[in-house]
């Protein structure tokens, strides 16, 4: 059964991101682990991609010593922290797996911390959709100096997935200035590469792999879109780009809808013009350059294109400027 | 019968007449041994008196053999302990090792609690030994090294580690301190029978360690502080480990934590180190941009290896670090508080301070460090977290002024732009406490510094960058921090593609290395251009529509200084780097 709003969990089923997997690997492999933050549109994979990272034979693939390091995940979007004491207090419950344990949770996160690099641990803590404490204004600026004085001075990362930077989903300005985001590597989490695209289709339907490869054309390699696809057309048969439209452009607006959201107003009239093959200006551009960070914009010989014809179908039928009311803030 | 002055002195003779007898016959050289059962009134308790001398006679069964088949002799047991006595001292260093062994095979496949396990110390001088015992100092030396022993550990005294120096032994200093009664410290060793790991012997010695630090809080409290020695920082220094040749070199993105991968900023270090080792040591105030390498730079300083390679006499300065960017809202007494907390980790058991942790308990600290002979140094990193934080009032910074006035106490702080400029009311940028501090710019690589980063790590590592550098350089400009990301770029797209530098026919920067450097970069170059003063932003619209800036204006002077421009000719400036110039040519047009 097709489920494209759940993420993956069996490494078996992931696909592709190879390059993404190796290059949050050498850093938390690094002589100190280094924090990664992985940047990703809805539903790109995001969560996914940390599901495979927590797994430990792939760790076992990827890293040295896999037995130096502890591993935890945490997903923030279903465990809603209320504050920055309940989520240490979660993180260390996790760590040692001792619940009866209290007092000043900093102090005993930093204490476990320091134990662990002493003996040559070192911690891993993969945080899904991090801008949900971000965001939270019960987490304050300490919190944060708290997180990057533990990376600085012990053998600790963090690798964080949010659907953009995370100095831009912050809910106080002292939060976005703070030195802690300084300690990451932000990497993009674009689309597959085709190949891997016309994999997972075939994998899903009875298609053929021209059928596949026609359709991964049209819809471009993204596996929401390809499982979305999937459940639509999953049988061997003769399509072309119309019959596509006709049928999978209505499922794949409300995504798309999700996609652009993040955008600002100033968007909107670039976008616009690039659907009718119009080059915008370079300060135009820079508007787009979330897009083009996760790939929905591709830059080819010095020209800025969609990343598949579905997309920039969408924006030149069903784009409008109301759909970025309000996004300002990210900005 | 002669007078009593006579008798006295023929009294005086026999006396010396019979030491002397007694020196001869009863006094000799031994290898003191004294070993303890771990957790034997436990085992008492647990299981009853008749199993636990059941236990205790197991163990004599099985250790007593081996001290006789090692030429010892088994003076006494008290209670579950055994003062064993050796003429050879190679020869009771090997019986301990074969009774820790001999215990450790009883043990196997027992449970937990049908162990026994045994510390073991031994020390050798001189004793009176008679038939059936054996006194003198030695025995209570022996006493004092046992009891530093753990559960299964071998621990020697110097003085026996003399005798044995020529012997192959699994030998680990472990550090000196004082045991009772006695006035001169005494160096450990640890006999490392079972191949533990160093860094793990390390801890576990320091953990033993009880350092006294008794925070008074009664108003007249009584003042203690010892100091006894300053060594701590060298064994810390013997602990690191060189730094593994491999992998991406440039991936480090925190504060840098190794001294091997600190480059560059050699005559900034120097200027440093003259003005902290002079007579009486100065204080400097850093200041540079942000991620310029300014933690960096303190911890390379304060790094225990930097200071027995580049200060002369390295056990004179007390050395501590604090990151206040956590502490951003401490008041003054727990700003105090912290240094204390950060000197009793620093010295270890070398110091004991039993003070209330007040400017009163501050100034007596300086003044017992100074009277002991001793400087002091405080490297305070993000420290205008400290100057903006209203809890800490203008008093404070006077007092802080005194400390550094009256002792050979120095502070280096480490701050985004001048303290004076960043602090939280004019009373306190007023204060005479600023103007002790020397200002160090701390700017944008020299050349040559770029270009020891870029080639030295990389052909370590494997992938040498040295026949681009000048690329890099071009593209990266001379700020550590993005040169690090372009660097760590090449060498990824390298790594990945099979590729070495100096096949690419086009040393033009590829697709793949430019949108690494973007993705990793740009968000910093976007937080950069949010701060800048709109006179800058103009500056850079100057310079990008092809004119020059006035020269010496303060925002060109500032934006130079900060490094965001270079002057490569006289009044041409044109911005840092290439990939910088894009940026703002695509944000700016």
């Amino acid at each position: 059964m097709i489920e494209p709003d759940r993420p993956i969990v069996s490494a078996d089923k992931f696909y592709g991101q190879r390059t993404t997997v190796r290059r949050v690997f050498s850093r938390i492999g690094a002589d100190r682990p280094q924090s990664v933050a992985i940047i990703g549109g809805r539903k790109i994979g995001k969560t996914s991609l940390l599901n495979y990272i927590h797994n430990q034979e792939i760790q076992q693939q990827y890293l040295e010593n896999r037995n130096d390091f502890i591993f935890i995940k945490i997903n923030l979007k279903n465990e809603k922290y209320q504050n920055a004491e309940s989520f240490l207090r979660s993180v260390y419950t996790q760590l040692t797996q001792n619940q009866n344990e209290d007092g000043n949770w900093y102090n005993l996160m930093q204490k476990f911390v320091e134990d662990c690099h002493n003996t040559g641990k070192k911690l891993i803590l993969l945080l899904d959709d991090f801008h949900y404490i971000t965001r939270n204004q019960n987490f304050p600026l300490e919190f944060f100096s708290f997180l990057r004085s533990l990376a600085n001075n012990y053998n600790l990362a963090y690798v964080t997935t949010s659907y953009l930077e995370l100095q831009k989903l912050c809910v106080a300005k002292d939060i976005e200035e703070s030195p802690f985001f300084n300690i990451f590597t932000n990497l993009a989490l674009g689309l597959l590469s085709c190949p891997d695209g016309v994999s997972l289709y075939m994998d899903l339907t009875d298609c053929s792999r021209e059928q596949a490869e026609n359709l991964v054309n049209w819809c471009g390699p993204l596996p929401y879109v390809l499982k979305i696809a999937a459940q639509k057309i999953n049988t061997p048969g003769s399509f072309n780009d119309q019959v596509y439209e006709k049928i999978l452009l209505p499922e794949l607006s409300a995504y798309f809808e999700e996609i652009v959201s993040i955008l600002p107003k100033d968007a909107f009239k670039p976008l616009k013009e690039l659907a009718k093959d119009k080059e915008p200006s370079p300060r135009e551009i820079h508007h787009l350059q979330p897009l083009i960070r996760q790939s929905f914009l591709v830059e080819d010989m010095d020209e800025l294109k969609f990343y598949s014809p579905a997309f920039k179908n969408y924006i030149l039928k069903n784009f409008s400027a109301s759909l970025l009311k309000g996004t300002d803030s990210c900005f | 019968m002669g007078n009593i002055e006579e008798l006295l002195r023929k009294r005086k003779e026999l006396l010396e007449e019979i030491d002397k007898e007694i020196q001869k016959s009863y006094t000799r050289p031994v290898a003191l041994m004294f070993t303890d059962i771990v957790a034997s009134t436990e085992y008492f308790e647990k299981k009853g008196d008749i199993a636990g001398r059941q236990m205790i006679q197991t163990h004599n069964d099985i250790l007593f053999p081996i001290v006789k088949d090692h030429g010892g002799k088994v003076i006494k047991t008290i209670g579950d302990s055994i003062m064993a006595s050796f003429d050879n001292p190679l020869q009771s260093v090997t019986c301990a090792i074969k009774m820790q062994k001999a215990l450790a095979a009883y043990n196997k496949g027992k449970a937990v609690d049908e162990n026994i396990k045994v510390r073991i110390g031994i020390h050798f001088g001189q004793a009176v030994v008679d038939e059936k015992d054996l006194f003198g100092d030695v025995v209570n030396t022996s006493a004092r090294v046992e009891a530093k022993a753990h559960a299964g550990e071998i621990i020697i005294s110097s003085s026996l580690k003399k005798e044995i120096a020529s012997a192959d032994l699994p030998l680990v200093f472990l550090g000196s301190d004082y045991v009772k009664g006695k006035k001169q410290r005494i160096d450990f060793f640890l006999i490392n029978w079972n191949n533990r790991e160093q860094e793990e012997i390390a801890r576990s010695w320091k953990e033993r360690i009880h350092i006294k630090v008794i925070v008074e809080k009664a108003a007249a409290p009584k003042t203690k502080i010892a100091i006894k020695q300053n060594i701590d920082f060298k064994r810390k220094a013997s602990l690191v480990k060189p730094l593994a040749k491999k992998g991406n070199p440039y991936l480090n993105r925190v504060m840098l934590p190794h001294p091997e991968m600190f480059y560059g900023r050699k005559g900034l270090v120097k200027r440093v180190l003259t003005r902290l080792t002079g007579q009486r040591p100065q204080s400097i105030s850093l200041v540079g941009e942000r991620r310029i390498g300014k933690s960096s730079l303190l911890n390379f300083l304060n790094f225990p290896t930097t200071r027995i390679n580049l200060i002369e006499d390295p056990e004179q300065y007390i050395q501590l670090f604090i990151d206040f960017q956590q502490l951003r809202t401490i008041d003054e007494s727990e700003f105090i508080a912290v240094i204390f907390k950060e000197l009793v980790k620093q010295l270890g058991n070398n110091i004991t301070i039993r003070i209330t942790p007040n400017f009163d308990g501050m100034h007596l600290l300086c003044e017992k460090i100074a009277e002991a002979g001793f400087k002091f140094i405080m490297f305070f990193d993000e420290f205008e977290s400290v100057t903006k934080n209203e809890k800490i009032g203008p008093e404070f910074y006077s007092f802080f002024r005194s400390l550094a006035n009256n002792y050979p106490v120095a502070f280096v702080t480490a701050s985004g732009r001048n303290l004076k400029d960043m602090c939280v009311t004019h009373e306190i940028s007023d204060s005479p406490f600023f103007n002790i501090f020397a200002v160090q710019n701390v700017g944008l690589f020299k050349q040559d510094e770029a270009y020891a980063l870029i080639t030295e790590s990389s052909a370590q590592n494997g992938i040498p960058l040295e026949p681009i550098r000048h690329e890099i350089v071009e593209q990266g400009g001379l700020y550590p921090f993005f040169l690090q990301i372009l660097c760590s770029a090449w060498y990824e797209y390298l790594e990945s593609e099979g590729l070495a530098a100096q096949d690419l026919a086009d040393k033009k920067i590829p697709k793949e290395v430019v949108n690494m450097f973007r993705e990793e970069a740009e968000p910093h170059f976007e937080y950069v251009l949010e701060t800048f003063h709109k006179q800058e932003i103009e500056i850079f619209k100057t310079i990008l529509s092809g004119k020059q800036p006035e020269p010496y204006s303060v925002y060109t002077e500032q934006l130079e200084k900060k490094g965001y421009i270079v002057c490569e000719e006289p009044d041409v400036y044109k911005p840092f780097s290439v990939q910088f110039e894009l940026f703002l040519k695509r944000r700016l047009s």
